[in-house]
């Protein structure tokens, strides 16, 4: 009967109709999709918050216990049981424990982490993160790659290091934070890499060569000519980080080459490690420079490195256009010892600020 | 038996503390998840070593060692065990008068080795 | 043909053409929000922000909160702007000439002290009374801005100029900051250094929500049907408009409850406006139009995670002052940049997004107007097809029941705040009753905020906070407490 009534309808009014009758089906598609999707994640949340608790106990008993057991192996290989025991009962289960293994190494050291590292290979873990690596998906990938990286695998590279040429950005950023973490040169990627490296990879990478023992660092001159402006500026910043005092004076040479922006940054690399043969490079770059962001660089380092021997050069800078290099070159002056005449109430209302103690 | 409060968000760390200071028999663990909880503990209840974490919900573990120095004026052994550890935030630490600065990733047995130190 | 039908086809006609188009803009932004959406996701599964709180590279942030009259809620609220979980930053609280004890309470709780500041005044302001910094070191990075009444722009320029940080996060000082917001806003600053000059986050509302302390504990979904309302007008605005808009580089606006900015940029382009009250938008469309027109590259992005939580109008009396002052703010920016209509050198906001805002944000509610008051024109005149008028009605509810469900589909698939099965029912039936109980109102305050423009209203209006009730038992911890 309803089919009669709507055939019976102008086509006009049918076609409003049918649009109005598929919207709402999609309306009420997507409500079920989000019900389905509610179910499945309460269900998940459920299932996780029932085996946590036990899960993350027998791991934090395995790295507690084990060390300085007087027989270690009965009491590891009977928790072992029970974790695999657990993993055994469902994949999802497996993921928990891969999780919380993965979590807990990465705020250990010492033979905790040795034991997890331990945990993870007997566990049958690793195999699982080597083929996660292997899969096409490249979250799962992704994954992998964490995971060897933080239970420090370090005979899986060879699965990885295709991955540098990877169509897919995030891959290719993921295998250069993992390689820097486990390969025996951390960064021998930097050889071959001619995509930007952004700050936040680089202080990514960072955080991961922070981590891997002194003799492992290399020396970053080998990078100060690369001609990718990224890596030049990343192998600067790490000189300072990791104190390569011995490349100041490559640093130095390389100020004559740079451009305006990478120059500030060597001078301020070189500002935080302190090169006080650098004085005259600085001084000389501060004479000819008309950048006011390069000329506050160069008061800086003096300021650091300098004493009122510098009054001279500085001195010309307290009527700069620029009022935040006015008030730089009135702070270099100040804290290298020098005079500073207080006609002016701009310099004095400069100087009172740079004086208070809640102010420097 | 000697007491003391850890303050840590992350599950995960909990029970590692927890069953290494116990079983090493340096003290009972009380656990606090976020600053609020921390400092209703040391309020109300006598600590022989603070652990505390530096990011934590309601309060930073700077400001439960502020409020442990200023407000209830103890000298209570104060342990930072933070995954940040740039070097102003130690000094900071240092000059609110904090006894032990730990970074993240650490030892179990380093941790309690300190702890041990500190009572 | 007479002139009556003749009339009648123009009317009907243009009205039929911007439906059609205006529901076809708007399908089209949600599909594409939805996949940049997922994108998003999937980017970002691995990322954990936390590194940036440990590492020495973090770049330094100032942000910048103006108060008025906060004295309610100004401790608690500064106490949650220290503790966001970032390693170097300040924050900077604008006092803006409040009549209440602000200030007072400001010094005595932070035990503050009048400094010498120098301040280089690059954007002209209204005077400043006094800068202040505390004497406990525990609260080494606040600075604290005593000014005279400006409004809310000028404080925010005053925090440009006292700010010394190359990038500045302007918020409301009263807005719920999630612990980890600066992290997140940070790091498209990060990934694109040269290129990005702005970024937004989703600004949520927390009505209901469980907050102690200036903290967000449970989200919980409003009570109140009007704030509710207003709940699935941000999740269609927020998750299914501006993540496709951030995508095409055409976002116009980063909102004033939390934004991220570029602190040169935004200073050589002028600073916040003092004659709108949209100042926000004003100065993103601003900002763009200042680097279109020297050619330089740049980016806005846009964060649809949930990074500040804010008190929505939960009367109609304080809704109706919002929504009269949003219509005013739009239009003022719109006629103040209208050079970029369909202009070719403003590329994608000139030749998209402006005329989007345009034709479907400013000029919907007039041609809703028209709409309504041409029907009772016909119905009065017995020239109604109510078949077809109730067809074509019918397939409007549904397209805006379609859309709002999408809304619900995105949140769900994404953040998913709302947890209890009993919120998504809450939620659909605000949606079949939003076009009755509540479309017809915004629609309605839309257009006196537009007639209050042209009698020549400036001001903001009185938007009286209640303040966050606390809804579990926990003590508020002062910092002198014992």
């Amino acid at each position: 009967m309803t089919v009669s009534w709507f055939k019976s309808l102008p086509f006009n009014i049918q076609a409003l109709l049918s649009i109005c009758f598929f919207f709402l089906i999609l309306s009420l598609l997507f409500i079920l999709i989000i019900q389905i999707s509610q179910l499945v994640k309460s269900v998940s949340t459920y299932f996780r918050n029932k085996y946590i608790g036990e899960i993350q106990n027998e791991v934090s008993l395995i790295v507690v216990q084990s060390a300085f057991s007087e027989t270690p192996d009965a009491s590891f290989q009977y928790k072992l049981k029970k974790l695999q025991a657990l993993k055994k009962k469902s994949r999802y289960l497996s993921m928990i424990i891969m999780n919380e293994i993965v979590s807990m190494k990465k705020n250990l050291t010492g033979e905790s982490a040795e034991y997890l590292e331990n945990v993870y290979r007997q566990l049958g873990l690793r195999e699982i993160s080597i083929s996660k690596v292997k899969s096409r998906n490249w979250k799962r990938i992704a994954k992998g790659m964490r995971e060897i990286e933080v239970m420090q695998q370090t005979d899986t590279i060879h699965h990885l290091v295709k991955y540098l040429h990877s169509s897919n950005y995030y891959l290719r950023r993921e295998v250069r934070l993992c390689l820097a973490g486990i390969a025996p040169k951390p960064l021998f990627f930097l050889d071959t890499i001619n995509e930007f490296l952004s700050e936040w990879e680089r202080m990514l990478l960072f955080e991961k060569l922070k981590q891997r023992p002194a003799e492992l660092i290399p020396d970053f001159s080998a990078w100060y000519r690369h001609p990718n402006k990224s890596v030049v500026s990343f192998c600067v910043e790490m000189t300072v980080q990791f104190g390569q005092m011995q490349n100041i004076g490559k640093l130095e040479a390389l100020l004559m080459e740079a451009d305006k922006q990478l120059i500030c940054h060597i001078i301020d690399s070189l500002r935080r490690m302190e090169a006080v043969q650098s004085l005259n490079a600085v001084g000389s770059i501060l004479s000819k420079s008309q950048s006011s962001k390069l000329i506050i660089s160069c008061l800086q380092f003096i300021r650091s490195i300098g004493d009122n021997s510098c009054e001279k050069i500085v001195t010309p800078f307290i009527r700069h256009k620029n009022p935040m290099v006015r008030m730089e070159a009135i702070r270099t002056l100040h804290e290298t010892g020098a005079s500073l005449s207080l006609n002016d109430r701009e310099r004095r209302s400069m100087l009172a600020h740079i004086q208070h103690p809640l102010l420097s | 038996m000697k007491q003391i409060l850890v303050c840590e968000d992350d599950p995960t760390l909990i029970s590692i503390i927890r069953f290494k200071l116990q079983k090493d028999k340096i003290g009972e663990v009380i656990m606090a998840q976020d600053g609020r909880e921390a400092i209703d503990l040391m309020k109300s209840r006598e600590f022989d070593v603070i652990i505390s974490d530096i990011h934590m919900p309601f309060h930073s573990g700077l400001e439960l060692l502020t409020y442990l120095r200023n407000d209830l004026k103890k000298n209570t052994p104060f342990i930072i065990l933070t995954a940040e550890g740039l070097e102003k935030t130690v000094m900071h630490a240092f000059n609110l008068g904090v006894s032990d600065f730990l970074t993240k990733p650490f030892s179990p047995n380093e941790l309690s080795m300190r702890v041990s130190r500190l009572i | 043909m007479s002139a009556r039908e003749i009339i009648a086809y123009l009317v009907e006609g243009s009205i039929f053409i911007y439906a059609i188009s205006i529901s076809l803009a708007y399908i089209l932004l949600a599909v594409f929000s939805m996949i940049e959406l997922r994108r998003h996701l999937k980017k970002n599964f691995f990322i954990d922000h936390h590194d940036l709180l440990r590492s020495s590279l973090a770049p330094s942030v100032s942000l910048l909160a103006p108060a008025y009259n906060e004295g309610l809620t100004i401790i608690d609220n500064v106490k949650s702007l220290l503790s966001i979980q970032y390693n170097n930053f300040e924050v900077v609280i604008i006092n803006d000439g409040s009549k209440d004890d602000t200030m007072a309470k400001l010094i005595e709780a932070f035990r503050l002290e009048k400094v010498p500041f120098h301040m280089v005044e690059r954007l002209k302001t209204k005077p400043i009374r006094g800068i202040y910094r505390s004497t406990d070191r525990a609260f080494s990075n606040l600075t604290i801005v005593d000014k005279e009444n400006g409004g809310k722009s000028d404080a925010l320029n005053v925090g440009l100029n006292v700010s010394s940080n190359s990038l500045v996060a302007c918020i409301d000082v009263d807005c719920i900051i999630e612990s980890d917001a600066l992290l997140k806003m940070v790091k498209p600053f990060m990934e694109d250094k040269e290129n990005v000059i702005a970024s937004g986050g989703v600004v949520r509302i927390a009505n209901s929500c469980v907050i102690e302390e200036g903290r967000l504990i449970k989200v919980n979904l409003p009570t109140s049907q009007l704030a509710r309302f207003q709940v699935l007008e941000y999740l269609r605005a927020f998750l299914l408009g501006r993540m496709a808009w951030s995508k095409l580089n055409g976002l116009l606006l980063i909102s004033g409850a939390f934004g991220m900015f570029k602190r040169e940029v935004a200073v050589v382009a002028g600073g916040y406006s003092t004659n709108t009250v949209g100042e926000d938008m004003e100065l993103v469309v601003r900002m763009r139009a200042y680097l279109l027109e020297r050619k330089i590259r740049f980016k806005i992005k846009y964060i649809p995670d949930p990074l500040c939580w804010t008190e929505a109008p939960s009367s109609n009396k304080i809704l109706s002052r919002q929504r009269n002052r949003w219509a005013r703010g739009t239009f003022e920016v719109l006629k103040n940049h209208r050079y970029m209509f369909f202009n070719p050198r403003y590329k994608v906001m000139g030749l998209l997004s402006y005329p989007f805002w345009f034709f479907f944000e400013w000029m919907a509610p007039f041609i809703e107007a028209i709409g309504v008051l041409y029907f009772i024109f016909l119905w009065i005149t017995g020239a109604i097809w109510w078949t077809h008028a109730l067809a074509l009605l019918g397939l409007v509810y549904f397209f805006a029941l379609f859309i709002s469900t999408f809304s619900l589909l995105a949140e769900e698939m994404s953040y998913f705040k709302y947890t209890k099965r009993s919120d998504l029912w809450k939620m659909v039936l605000a949606a079949m009753f939003e076009p009755f109980l509540y479309h017809p109102k915004v629609t309605f305050w839309s257009l006196k905020g537009n007639l209050d423009l042209f009698k020549g209203t400036k001001s903001w209006g009185d938007m009286t906070r209640e303040g966050f009730k606390p809804k579990t038992k926990g003590k508020f911890i002062r910092h002198n407490d014992s």
